[in-house]
C-alpha cells in the first residue's frame, strides 16, 4: 500500500497548504461481502499525526466514520522550502504508515 | 544525598527536559489515547460529553461549516471546518443522524489556520455538527445536509 498515498504541499505567500489522500477502506464494520455475505471487519485509521521538522502540527482521532482513502487539508501559517512534512497513522488493526514530503 | 541517587535523579530530570522540549511532552500537542467509548457512543449527546469531557457548548456564529448541498454521496461528504475564534485548537466533527455519531478530533497547534478540510460519512440526511475548543471552552455550529444517499454502509 505505501506509495499510493499522496501528499502534496504547495506555498501559498509565507505559509503553504498541506493536503494528503491515504489509501485506507475506512469498514465501518456494517458491510457485508457482496459475494460471500460474510460481515466485513470493521477498519479504519484511529490516529494521526503531522509533523514538520519532527514537531507535531496536528494530530487527529478518527472512527469510520471518515471517508473511504481518507483526504485531510490544512494551511499552515510559515513554510520554508527544504522543511520536511510528514504524515504517519496508526489503524485499528495495529497497521502503520507515513508518507512525507520537502517543502519546495 | 546519596551521589549515586542524586546523579540519577537529574539525569531523569534531564531526560524530561528533553521530551518536553521536543514537544512530546506538551499536552496542546499530544492526544489523548484513542476514546473508545465516545467513538462507540450510539447517540450525540454521549458522543459529545465523552469526546469533549462536558456538554457545556456554546452555539457559536464565529465558525463556518460547508458542505455541498445535496451531498450526492453520503459515504463521501466533504466539510471544511473553519473558526474565527482566538485561540482554536481543537476541531471536533459529529454526524447528529449516525448509528454512532463521532466522526474526528483534530488537535491543532498555532502553526496552523484553524480551518481543516475532510471528508466524512453520513447516514442520513441531518446535522453535521462542528464543535470547536479555544480556552479550555467548547463552542458549536451545525449545518443540516441533505444526503441523497446514505453512507454508512460504506
Amino acid at each position: 500500500m505505501a506509495g499510493s498515498h499522496k501528499l502534496r504541499v504547495k506555498r501559498d505567500g509565507g505559509g503553504a497548504q498541506v493536503k494528503m489522500l491515504l489509501r485506507h477502506p475506512m469498514e465501518t464494520g456494517a458491510r457485508k461481502n457482496p459475494g460471500t455475505g460474510e460481515p466485513i471487519p470493521r477498519n479504519f485509521i484511529q490516529e494521526l499525526r503531522c509533523e514538520r521538522n519532527d514537531k507535531v502540527i496536528l494530530s487527529a482521532n478518527w472512527g469510520w466514520g471518515i471517508s473511504k482513502n481518507p483526504y485531510l487539508s490544512f494551511h499552515l501559517h510559515q513554510a520554508q522550502t527544504g522543511d520536511v512534512i510528514r504524515v504517519s497513522w496508526k489503524d485499528n488493526l495495529g497497521n502503520q504508515d507515513a508518507i512525507e514530503t520537502q517543502v519546495k | 544525598m546519596d551521589r549515586r541517587i542524586f546523579l540519577k535523579a537529574s539525569l531523569a530530570s534531564a531526560q524530561i527536559a528533553v521530551l518536553a522540549a521536543s514537544g512530546l511532552l506538551a499536552p496542546r500537542t499530544l492526544l489523548a489515547q484513542w476514546p473508545s467509548d465516545a467513538f462507540h457512543a450510539e447517540t450525540l449527546d454521549g458522543a459529545m460529553s465523552r469526546l469533549l469531557g462536558t456538554v457545556d457548548v456554546e452555539a457559536s456564529d464565529k465558525i463556518g461549516i460547508q458542505t455541498p448541498d445535496p451531498a450526492e454521496n453520503g459515504a463521501v461528504v466533504p466539510v471544511d471546518v473553519r473558526s474565527d475564534i482566538p485561540d482554536t485548537d481543537a476541531i471536533y466533527l459529529f454526524g447528529a443522524k449516525n448509528p454512532t455519531p463521532a466522526l474526528a478530533a483534530f488537535e491543532l497547534t498555532p502553526e496552523i489556520a484553524p480551518d481543516i478540510s475532510c471528508r466524512v460519512k453520513l447516514g442520513a440526511t441531518g446535522d453535521l455538527l462542528a464543535v470547536i475548543r479555544a480556552n479550555g471552552r467548547f463552542y458549536s455550529a451545525r449545518r443540516a445536509v441533505e444526503v441523497v444517499a446514505g453512507g454508512c454502509g460504506a
